[in-house]
């Protein structure tokens, strides 16, 4: 591989971080809907796209993913607020954001996104034949890893209650309510993702990105909604020259989002919530630090780690939506690029990591000038453009049903994570080889 | 021990099935989630049901407006002599005071049991990881049981409130403390103090026991008879009928609908939930394990708390190795061979091979991390814990180190 042509990868990953920063201030938009448009946009300038090398193509996505794994939350964490009459707890980085802590949120977060580069560029080259042998050994079996996933968010489901009614009933219909809430929107969005997956309306040019309208209504549209119609009031936010982060608050927030990413990154079907969720019970986590050093690791993990796998001699798993994509154009052959490749994750994740306190207090400093209500209505109107573009009225009919289901879990005071039954338990059936008997019963096929 | 550990624990003992494993390269089968399933019911049974059926005597609501310490320890102390004079059991639940969506108003009960006093004090706001942080700045029982001796337990518990991780400044000044006396002699069979912080709050009961004292049993109604041995008999039968053909039963058709698959599941759902409650005797609480024969808790053999965080880690990662073993073992064709094994014939047909493979991969993938782990415990144990428990005692040893994180 010639030198000049390494500094190219080099630019244009560069660039990828850079795309990836302007597209993490809107939040709500996931990098694989920018890719999905930069794949659109490619295959409409096909002669110009195959003039390139593809390699290239390759490490402009993995600098965008790699940007946008390190940075797309600091939107969330600052024009996002919860408004706590919606919810039953708030997570630990929607409290710093009401202490003025914000900043400090998304460098702890920051901390654990570190740690996984670290993993991914400097420890993965060299126990890539462990984590092949991993991965063989466990594929036949991901079928019942999900349906034990899906078991486990089920079963963690516990009751919130306070216990206060007088009455045998009113408690278990207190405690019950919001648990019912839970099974439900669990129920509800395995029909949607079986839907889905057996009888979409999307057309079918636009099949490639048939979850997406789902995953935008579920996640992305719903919490923009509740942005809007919240009455929080975010502080002014206070930028500390350090942290305070005991030693051991960064180890076991670290292992807990290593455990979670690398089980989420192994795992089809598996996204880094659900994974986090198990992670940091089984790791015994603790405290608001831990858990938010340790979402930031998962999530680096579970984008670029699952990512790095498709280019991993002794593994070569096309899993997540971007390698999806990149396995339309290109196909790695070599120890050389994957060698190239982990260290333009470890370019990206650098400038990635050195935009970041520069990107947090970009984003405070908007939440005091402008109303986070309309960045969230902006968002939303982006994301339904994005939506209608890509897949047409249908995929907007999509989204708004899948709205309606992930507004659910705001007014009844349950989790969000058993919306995810929307790929997990398709995914898992399908896997089993009963998807198919499981739609006719439900009547989609 | 935590709610994943369980599950943890039970998949690992369905994988012992080679049925199970198997099943994953024919059938495609879910049988190994039964393991799963039911090494959590226990707990399932106990916070999704058993505990709404639970009725108390008396129960305690301290509001905002009138932090008065006075109404838990008087009606604890009320309770405890109530269960002595009558003979009967009393039950007593303290709510939780809820102050917005993040933080809680705390309150911290103790019971001396030798000088037969319940002490209040009335504690800061908290989150929610505040206090389920608690236990890991928590000193042990015995240094404790001495601070309260030489300074009272008032200013024992004070402490415990200003020193915890807490919203600051948000403890009443003056610090609101009360302190109760009962007459009874006591036979407490869980920690001293407790924190009244999130979910519902902590239960009580007071039971008399044949030689004159009163039991304090904490949260009573977990643990009873659905941690019990007899009751994983019962598992069995609801395991098997998941999984029988009862089409094959109705067409009498006998060996088709207690097809292997219900057979095994029948044994993986009782192993499943007696491995919950062999797990759980780990801890303080214990379990009525033969129930109706038996009536009260046994006590925990008090190794660890349910929050403790090594000693779940360690359950886990061993559950974790468990369950990869057997995923290799019972493969058609092994993925890896252990070097100690490699270049004997036959597989895991050979009962060589299977020894010498099995303490290969039990020396390198669960013995030597766990000394590694253990290694770490100690550092853990000496820099982080005593630096960060709260000190009662100028010659602090770390003992203890688990804290008094609570059992669940």
């Amino acid at each position: 591989m010639e030198f000049a042509f390494v500094m190219q990868c080099c630019l244009v990953a560069l660039v990828g971080v850079a795309v990836a920063a302007v597209f993490s201030m809107i939040p709500g938009l996931h990098i694989y809907n920018v890719i999905a448009f930069t794949m659109l946009l490619a295959f409409a300038a096909i002669d110009l796209f195959k003039a390139m090398d593809p390699l290239l193509t390759t490490c402009f996505i993995m600098g965008m993913v790699v940007g946008f794994a390190v940075l797309f939350t600091v939107s969330s964490q600052f024009f996002q607020p919860c408004d706590d009459s919606f919810r039953s707890m708030m997570l630990p980085h929607e409290r710093f954001l009401y202490e003025g802590r914000g900043f400090e949120a998304v460098m702890l977060g920051g901390f654990g996104s570190l740690i996984a580069l670290l993993l991914i560029a400097g420890v993965f080259p060299f126990v890539t034949g462990a984590i092949g042998l991993l991965r063989e050994l466990i594929r036949p079996h991901i079928y019942w890893i999900l349906g034990l996933v899906s078991l486990f968010i089920l079963i963690s489901e516990w009751p919130k209650d306070h216990g206060v009614g007088k009455t045998v009933g009113q408690r278990l219909r207190d405690g019950w309510g919001q648990l019912g809430m839970g099974l439900f929107v669990f129920a509800a969005a395995a029909v949607l993702g079986m839907f889905v997956f057996y009888n979409t309306i999307i057309p079918v040019q636009s099949a490639f990105q048939s979850l997406m309208p789902v995953f935008i209504g579920l996640f992305a549209l719903s919490s923009q909604i509740m942005t809007v119609i919240s009455r929080a009031k975010i502080p002014p936010q206070h930028y500390a020259s350090s942290v305070d982060a005991a030693t051991h608050d960064v180890a076991r927030g670290a292992l807990t989002g290593v455990v979670a990413g690398m089980f989420s990154s192994l795992t089809p079907g598996l996204t880094p919530g659900p994974a986090l969720l198990m992670s940091a019970h089984a790791t015994a986590s603790a405290g608001d630090k831990q858990f938010i050093i340790g979402g930031g690791a998962a999530r680096v993990l579970y984008y670029i780690g699952a990512l790095v796998l498709f280019f991993m001699p002794d593994v070569y798993m096309r899993r997540g939506g971007a390698a999806i994509n990149i396995s339309l154009f290109f196909v790695p052959e070599t120890t050389e690029q994957y060698y190239l490749i982990s260290g333009i994750i470890a370019l990206a994740g650098a400038a990635s990591m050195a935009i970041l306190p520069l990107f947090a207090r970009m984003c405070g400093a908007i939440t005091q000038k402008v109303d986070f209500r309309h960045i969230s209505l902006g968002s939303m109107v982006l994301l339904t453009a994005i939506v209608w573009g890509v897949t047409g009225w249908r995929g907007v009919v999509m989204m708004l049903v899948a709205t309606a289901l992930g507004l659910v879990p705001n007014f009844w005071h349950t989790r969000r994570i058993p919306l995810l039954a929307v790929l997990l338990v398709p995914v898992s059936l399908n896997m089993a080889g009963v998807g198919s008997k499981v739609a006719i019963w439900l009547g989609f096929r | 021990m935590k709610g994943i550990t369980h599950f943890l624990v039970g998949v690992a003992t369905a994988s012992c099935f080679p049925l199970a494993v198997r099943s994953a390269y024919d059938d495609k089968s879910y049988l190994i989630l039964l393991g799963g399933l039911f090494g959590i019911m226990s707990d399932t049974l106990d916070f999704k049901f058993a505990r709404y059926f639970w009725k108390h005597d008396y129960r305690v609501r301290i509001t905002e407006d009138n932090l008065d310490p006075a109404a838990a320890a008087e009606t604890i102390a009320k309770a405890i002599d109530e269960a002595a004079a009558t003979g009967r059991p009393v039950r007593v639940k303290l709510d939780i005071l809820r102050f917005s969506t993040n933080y809680y108003r705390t309150y911290a009960v103790m019971i001396d049991d030798r000088k037969k006093q319940v002490s209040c004090v009335i504690g800061p706001l908290k989150t929610m990881s505040h206090c389920m942080g608690r236990g890991e700045n928590m000193p042990g029982e015995e240094s404790k049981k001495r601070a309260v001796e030489k300074d009272g337990p008032i200013a024992v518990l004070e402490k415990f409130a200003k020193e915890a991780p807490a919203l600051p400044n948000s403890m009443p000044v003056p610090t609101r403390g009360h302190i109760a006396s009962f007459k009874a002699d006591v036979n407490n069979t869980y920690y001293s103090d407790a924190e009244v912080g999130i979910f519902s709050g902590p239960d009580f009961e007071f039971i008399p026991q044949k030689d004159g004292r009163v039991r304090i049993d904490f949260i009573p109604w977990h643990r009873r008879w659905t941690h019990s041995i007899t009751l994983g008999l019962l598992m069995g039968p609801i395991g098997f009928a998941l999984f029988a053909d009862w089409g094959a039963l109705f067409a009498g058709n006998l060996a088709a609908f207690a097809n292997p698959f219900a057979v095994n599941a029948f044994f993986i759902s009782i192993l499943a939930f007696w491995a919950h409650v062999f797990v759980d005797q780990t801890g303080h609480l214990g379990s009525n394990l033969f129930p109706p024969w038996t009536k009260f808790r046994s006590l925990g053999w008090r190794w660890c708390t349910s929050a403790s965080p090594f000693p779940n880690l360690m359950v886990n990662y061993i559950s974790a190795a468990i369950i990869l073993w057997n995923m290799n073992a019972f493969a058609p064709t092994p993925v890896f061979t252990p070097p100690w094994a490699a270049g004997i014939p036959g597989g895991f047909t050979n009962m060589t091979y299977c020894i010498l493979s099995l303490l290969n991969y039990v020396g390198v993938v669960i013995v030597l991390p766990l000394l590694f782990l253990y290694a770490i415990v100690l550092l853990y144990r000496h820099i982080y814990y005593k630096s960060r428990s709260i000190r009662l005692e100028e010659a602090f040893s770390g003992e203890d180190w688990a804290g008094g994180g609570g059992d669940m």
